[in-house]
């Protein structure tokens, strides 16, 4: 068999320079029992530069796994909790006077921070959401008159409760959008889970070894773009994409009165991103339909708006996603 | 003289009740009305007529009394016939109203005299009926008989004028649903007649088909690789389709490889070549791998031996196939009958 130059060059650098990840999900095993699928999107958002919305129910080792994932990168680690009462000063930071030096100085809030865990984010007010959702887009903070570039790598793990709903303040669409991917966590299986209790019950917590430092994320990210994508998978993906916006076009009229609206340009870029990402964890050159499968449900289960028969239908996303997946013909 | 007096004066009030009961006629001027029961005793429920007659000078307009669905309480008017006019002499005319009534309450009742309206010299006039009696009586109870049971209706003969509609009805529902069980028929034939029946053609002929047009049209040899493993794949996918039940256009390499296996493939040499092919084409289609000719040679050998092996086999194929193909068949099942009959004779 002899390949091009170009893909042979990009399948052995990344076959090196993908090494780490198996080093990372060895360590980040140490201390997570399960929840294979939220390790591999942590490494997506992470290698394609992305934010994720968790949602799942208490007590998943949501913050744990985020925690431990910055251990591993010896990345700085803040974890935010939000409450009704939060302001957006509380967060990104704010002027302060010193009567010392008799001068207003910087008080830098949470925000800085390599990785950044907003628990719960659902529970504060439009303005505190938006401070967090604008940092992420421009990853640059201004207060007083100066502004201050936020760390890179710069990730977001916003968290949400699917549960108790009361008194709190939904994420607009337009914000959703903003994150790459919407993982759904799921209960731990009952191998799992036995695992879990009995490390519990010895009280034996492994802590997890650093194996790189945050720049080797941002060189590694760079590695991630170089990751050859074909024409035909770019076809796939806009396939997906448009068969949300024009289902009818895609012999799937069922859901034209189910979607008020599809995925945007964003969700394509995303979903291109996270492909490659995922191509990278699986120390792979190339992207093939396979990855864009895998990664297609955390990608799009947020960026698709459900009408009201959908609602009273009981039809979820998910379920649209599955069609499409099951409709669309891989390239 | 004295008693001579009162017996004229008996006579006389006899004879004004007399005229009061069944006169009950009134004159004014030239006018006069009179009103009268066809009866004065009736049973409970009897209808009788009661009839008013006018007679009136010609010139003259006379309004009668204007009746609802009762003369007075508890007689009820059934029907009320036209005023109809009938001319008497020169001068005068009969005006005449007939109304019949019944009533279901028994007793004595009394009509009060009618008003009649008329206007003479520019003034309206006015003149009376004499009031009239109505006796109504019940039926007669004979407490000497028995009681019996109240009677049930008598169930009426149906007769043919009943029962016609229905059997029109019936006879044309039953022509239409013919009519149309016809007319469905001949579309039916025409349509058979027009398109003539083809059977489908099995999927490895189709397959088998398509990979000899691919190796015609000599694709890799013209440098264009990525499009031969397009094609040979996507025949393979279709063939997966129609003979495994796989949607495989619609999933990836791996994907279709584990439903493979789910349907109960078990054929382990089959399967890698099959996974070789899909894997090497996967390369080939989204990793820019130009493959050497010896392998896309091959991968179209293994697709033709994949489908070749996997195509279902005809049951009369089966029978026939060894019988010809195989001397030593012939001489082994006749060695089996041979053994089957001496197993027979000696357990005889």
């Amino acid at each position: 068999m002899t390949n091009q130059v170009d893909i042979k060059e990009i399948n052995a650098r990344i076959e090196q320079e993908s090494a780490f990840v198996e080093m990372i999900i060895l360590e980040m095993n140490k201390v997570i029992v399960g929840q294979k699928h939220l390790l591999d999107s942590l490494l997506i958002g992470l290698l394609s530069n992305g934010h994720i919305l968790l949602e799942g129910l208490p007590g998943l080792a949501k913050t744990l796994a985020i925690k431990t994932l910055a251990d591993t990168i010896e990345a700085k680690f803040s974890r935010i909790q939000f409450t009704p009462d939060l302001l957006p000063a509380d967060l990104i930071g704010t002027l302060i006077y010193s009567q010392k030096k008799e001068e207003f100085i910087v008080k830098k809030g949470p925000v800085f921070a390599n990785i950044i865990l907003a628990d719960e984010i659902n529970r504060s007010p439009a303005k505190v959401q938006s401070a967090l959702l604008e940092a992420m887009q421009e990853r640059q903070i201004t207060i007083g008159s100066e502004t201050y570039p936020l760390g890179d790598p710069f990730l977001v793990l916003a968290t949400q409760n699917p549960i108790e709903q009361e008194g709190t303040y939904p994420l607009p669409e337009a914000q959703v959008d903003r994150f790459m991917l919407k993982v759904v966590i799921d209960y731990p299986n009952m191998e799992e889970e036995k695992l879990i209790i009995r490390e519990n019950l010895a009280a034996v917590f492994p802590t997890p070894n650093s194996i790189l430092k945050p720049k080797d994320i941002v060189k590694a990210r760079q590695t991630v773009r170089e990751v050859y994508m074909d024409e035909k998978i770019e076809r796939y993906i806009l396939d997906i994409v448009f068969s949300t916006r024009n289902p009818g076009d895609y012999k799937m009229e069922k859901f034209t009165n189910l979607i008020a609206y599809g995925g945007s340009p964003r969700a394509s870029i995303n979903l291109a991103f996270a492909s490659k990402a995922y191509a990278f964890i699986k120390r792979r050159g190339y992207v093939i339909p396979e990855d864009v499968r895998q990664v297609c449900h955390d990608v799009m289960r947020h960026r698709i708006g459900l009408t009201y028969e959908a609602e009273a239908e009981n039809i979820t996303s998910e379920e649209i996603i599955s069609e499409i997946l099951d409709t669309i013909e891989v390239p | 003289m004295k008693q001579s007096m009162m017996i004229g004066r008996k006579w006389l009030g006899i004879s004004t009740i007399y005229l009061c009961m069944f006169m009950h006629a009134v004159v004014a001027q030239d006018i006069s009305v009179r009103t009268f029961f066809e009866r004065d005793t009736i049973l409970i429920g009897d209808q009788i007529l009661f009839s008013i007659e006018v007679t009136q000078p010609r010139t003259l307009d006379v309004f009668f009394p204007v009746f609802a669905d009762t003369l007075v309480d508890k007689i009820e008017i059934l029907e009320q016939s036209s005023i109809d006019t009938i001319k008497a002499t020169n001068d005068l005319t009969h005006v005449n109203q007939s109304l019949l009534i019944t009533c279901f309450d028994s007793g004595s009742h009394r009509i009060p005299g009618l008003k009649f309206t008329y206007i003479t010299k520019n003034q309206e006039q006015e003149i009376f009926s004499q009031p009239s009696q109505l006796q109504v009586l019940t039926m007669p109870l004979d407490t000497t008989q028995a009681i019996f049971d109240i009677k049930m209706p008598y169930q009426a003969p149906l007769t043919f004028s009943e029962l016609l509609p229905y059997f029109l009805g019936g006879t044309l529902a039953i022509a239409v649903i013919l009519l149309a069980v016809w007319y469905f028929r001949q579309r039916r034939r025409k349509k058979v007649g027009y398109v003539p029946f083809k059977p489908s053609e099995p999927p490895h002929i189709i397959a088998l088909r398509k990979l000899d047009k691919l190796k015609e049209k000599r694709l890799w040899q013209n440098k264009k690789v990525k499009l031969y493993y397009t094609n040979l794949t996507e025949i393979l996918r279709i063939y997966l389709e129609g003979r495994y039940q796989i949607d495989a256009m619609e999933h990836t390499s791996e994907e279709i490889l584990w439903f493979l296996k789910n349907t109960g493939f078990n054929d382990n040499n089959l399967y890698l070549k099959l996974k070789e092919i899909l894997q090497l084409a996967d390369l080939v289609k989204f990793a820019k791998v130009k493959p050497l000719p010896q392998e896309n040679e091959t991968s179209l050998l293994d697709a033709y031996s994949f489908i070749n092996e996997t195509k279902p086999v005809e049951p009369a194929k089966l029978s026939e196939k060894p019988v010809e193909a195989d001397d030593n068949n012939n001489s082994n099942l006749e060695k089996m009958h041979n053994k089957e009959l001496s197993d027979n004779i000696s357990s005889k």
